[in-house]
């Protein structure tokens, strides 16, 4: 890796972490994604401030892909497989309370025991899962 | 429009703006992070290094305020050892006094 994409990664690291920050500063509430857009489905007086912020990271989405749609570069054959799979990480997350952005950056800086656990789990279990893929001759 | 809201769709616009300059929207990055024993995209850690330096420089700065602007309180969860034994049944989100972070 070069230094300047080192130095990209730590910057839009940067935003997401101030994302999370201005969103509790704000309204006081932990910015899970997983858990805001679930809470989309649920009729209640929070859905006001889920609907925005899912709003706001669509728009980022969309302006960024019309700037540089490269980023969001997927082959087509791999989207009915990328749909199982974001079905498959959308239950687990709500079954471990939480994702990458909730447990993985909300609760790490926050130094949660849980989050911490979290994490390593989804990560270890992520590389064991790539590992095995690897392991019967797929290319992940 | 309320501000309340505007507050937070810009939120969710500074992170999404974060996923996309960091190349998070791709999900071949996000594998190849997990792909250790292959062909291994460490960007993942570099950008949670700095999401999580981020937050977690700001995050007591904001939760040592009485309330939050638009929120007559936090509603996120605290920093809480005992806790962790409920990692994989606890719903996060879920309403609860307890969960007030207390600093």
């Amino acid at each position: 890796m070069s230094a300047s994409a080192i130095a990209i990664a730590i910057a839009g690291g940067v935003l997401i972490g101030a994302g999370a920050s201005l969103l509790l500063f704000f309204t006081g509430r932990l910015a899970g994604v997983g858990g805001i857009v679930a809470g989309l489905l649920q009729r209640s007086p929070e859905r006001g401030w889920r609907g925005a912020f899912v709003s706001g990271l669509v728009a980022g989405g969309v302006v960024f892909a019309w700037l540089r749609p490269e980023a969001f570069a997927v082959s087509q054959t791999a989207l009915p497989l990328l749909a199982v799979a974001g079905v498959a990480v959308g239950f687990g997350t709500r079954l471990g309370g939480g994702c990458t952005s909730g447990h993985g950056i909300c609760g790490v800086s926050r130094l949660s025991t849980r989050g911490i656990v979290a994490t390593m789990t989804f990560m270890c279990t992520g590389v064991l899962v790539v590992a095995s893929v690897r392991l019967v001759g797929g290319t992940p | 429009m309320k501000p309340r809201l505007v507050a937070t769709f810009l939120c969710g616009l500074v992170f999404s703006a974060g996923l996309c300059l960091s190349g998070m929207t791709n999900p071949n990055r996000v594998l190849g992070f997990l792909d250790i024993f292959g062909r291994w995209d460490p960007t993942l850690a570099f950008v949670m290094m700095g999401a999580v330096a981020t937050h977690a420089v700001l995050y007591p700065l904001i939760s040592r305020r009485a309330a939050p602007l638009f929120a007559p309180r936090f509603f996120s969860v605290g920093v809480s050892a005992g806790m962790a034994g409920h990692g994989l049944i606890y719903r996060e989100g879920t309403p609860s006094p307890a969960l007030e972070v207390h600093r």
